[in-house]
């Protein structure tokens, strides 16, 4: 039921945060100060009183190492709410650091250094991470993360991806080939998601995910589009 | 030999040819293997228990950006305790397709040979192709189809449907076809039959499809006596709700009249539910099928529903 919770819990966020942009969600900055005063004032958080300070020194492990501090605390939040036990929030909150600086780890070899001065970095930290806790391999994170596609697209792209992997694992060499022909190709981010919908009637058809992604792929570089891909997808499906 | 054994000769002979011609090309794609145990209900009441196994194989070669072939093969066997004979479904079928920045062309040909206890011994041949012109947001397609089949009754049908597929704004695709079809049997008779279609597609951005067709079947024979007709909705989900799950439901509803101006016939519900659950911890990939279907007929003449279902349990593997 644990996993099953989690799975439900990471797949709303993903639909949430194709939705949702970030910059309305985050709107002020958040320092160990903020999250201080959080602990102490915030009636969710009084069973974490005892854990404060070990929960503050996580905030500034994240100063120390630049990374902004919105997402840790949106974790703290969330924990709170969900009334995680005490003996587990600190360690959920370090393993949330660790992906975050995994995350920016690889935008910055993606994208270049000056990647966290892009308006949508916080949102590409968030999707990032998400993506990484449903089980979405880095090296798949680092595929999509390359200036072809851009730091906005990726955001789009990354959701979806990791929606698909969820459903039957994403083979690298084919997903590769896939995200370039997206990139190059005039499908507006927006219709990113119906990947998630082809993919899983593809799998349930029987079509081997190589082949999935093979025929995405040719479609997109052919100039083809959503339409042309359901079809061949729906022609090769297993009747 | 007549007209209907020529035509079903030359199809068989097609087939056989474009297997040929194509084998060598494919590599091995997957292999599933599985078993499963079904009770079936039939509208007869008898119950029967129908262990069956089955392998299906898939090959594909993508030969460049623009051409591609497939091949799948299948063979589904076991016991049935009701006819205490072996059933058995074995089909095999390739196809070849061409792609270009405004056109796609497919060509696929199959053999199947099938024996149920509502289906006696019988071997079916098809050829079949899609011809489309691909616009930025829509398409024109026409596909004509040949097939025979021998068996109790031989037949050969051709059909030549054609129609539009169009994007209808984020996530939701519509088709509307007109498949006209021409059947000859072997005692001599024939029959046409007309079928208009209406097919709408949601892919939203959640693991979550459904597909909605209703169309209209008007059978008749040479001489334009109409032999049926038919209106029919169905519908298709697939949903993935969470971790190594896979549902699918898939319903029809069909009123059958003799005629649209003469008494109704009956009418027919048909739907099937299958649940898919991969097994963790597996190295490969390991499924648990649980199915089940439920078929409803009431006729006109005689007030009393006949009924049939099945249910399944089931795995497979792929190796």
């Amino acid at each position: 039921m644990g996993a099953l919770r989690t799975n439900l819990l990471v797949a709303g966020l993903m639909v949430f945060f194709l939705v949702v942009p970030l910059p309305q969600v985050f709107s002020q900055e958040v320092t160990p100060d903020t999250v201080r005063a959080w602990l102490h004032t915030e009636p969710m958080a009084t069973p974490y009183q005892d854990l404060a300070p070990s929960i503050i020194q996580v905030f500034e492990a994240a100063r120390s190492d630049g990374l902004p501090l919105e997402l840790l605390f949106d974790k703290l939040k969330e924990g709170a709410a969900k009334k995680v036990p005490s003996g587990r929030l600190k360690p959920a909150l370090e393993g949330e650091l660790n992906r975050l600086l995994q995350v920016r780890k690889v935008l910055q070899e993606g994208f270049g250094k000056d990647v966290t001065k892009d308006p949508f970095f916080l949102q590409g930290m968030k999707v990032g991470s998400l993506a990484l806790r449903s089980g979405f391999p880095e090296e798949g994170l680092r595929i999509v993360c390359t200036p072809s596609m851009g730091l906005e697209k990726m955001v789009s792209l990354l959701p979806p991806l990791a929606e698909m992997h969820r459903i039957e694992t994403l083979p690298l060499q084919p997903l590769s080939s896939f995200v370039q022909a997206l990139s190059a190709s005039p499908i507006p981010p927006s219709q990113y998601g119906t990947f998630v919908s082809l993919y899983l009637k593809a799998t349930a058809g029987r079509i081997p995910p190589q082949d999935t992604l093979r025929i995405m792929t040719d479609v997109l570089k052919a100039g083809g589009g959503i339409l042309q891909i359901e079809r061949e997808l729906a022609r090769r499906s297993r009747k | 030999m007549n007209r209907t054994e020529k035509t079903g000769r030359k199809v068989l002979f097609l087939g056989v040819l474009f297997t040929l011609f194509l084998s060598p090309s494919l590599s091995w794609g997957e292999v599933r293997v599985g078993m499963e145990g079904a009770l079936e209900k039939w509208t007869d009441g008898e119950r029967v228990y129908l262990p069956q196994g089955w392998v299906d194989v898939s090959v594909s070669h993508f030969v460049s950006e623009s051409f591609s072939l497939f091949g799948d093969f299948s063979a589904k066997g076991g016991w049935d305790t009701g006819m205490e004979e072996i059933p058995y479904d074995v089909s095999g079928s390739f196809s070849g397709s061409l792609r270009g920045e405004s056109f796609f062309v497919a060509l696929e040909g199959g053999l199947r040979g099938i024996r149920t206890h509502d289906t006696p011994r019988q071997l079916e041949a098809y050829l079949s192709s899609n011809l489309s012109y691909i616009m930025a947001e829509s398409s024109l397609f026409l596909k004509p189809f040949l097939k025979t089949v021998r068996g109790p009754t031989d037949s050969t049908t051709m059909a030549l449907e054609g129609g539009m597929e169009k994007l209808l704004g984020e996530g939701w695709m519509g088709s509307l076809s007109f498949r006209p079809a021409l059947t000859y049997y072997s005692d001599g008779s024939s029959e046409v039959s007309l079928d208009p279609k209406l097919t709408l597609d949601w892919f939203p951005s959640v693991p979550l499809t459904t597909n909605i067709r209703g169309g209209w079947n008007r059978r008749f024979l040479e001489n334009s006596d109409v032999r049926g007709e038919s209106v029919y909705g169905a519908m298709e989900m697939i949903w993935y709700p969470t971790s190594r799950m896979i549902l699918q439901l898939d319903t029809t509803l069909e009123k059958v009249y003799r005629a649209f101006t003469a008494t109704d016939k009956g009418l027919t519900l048909d739907s099937e539910l299958e649940l898919r659950v991969g097994l963790p911890y597996w190295k490969g990939s390991c499924e648990l099928i649980f199915g089940g279907g439920y078929e409803w007929r009431v006729y006109s003449e005689d007030p009393s529903a006949e009924d049939r279902w099945f249910v399944r349990v089931g795995i497979e593997w792929r190796l």
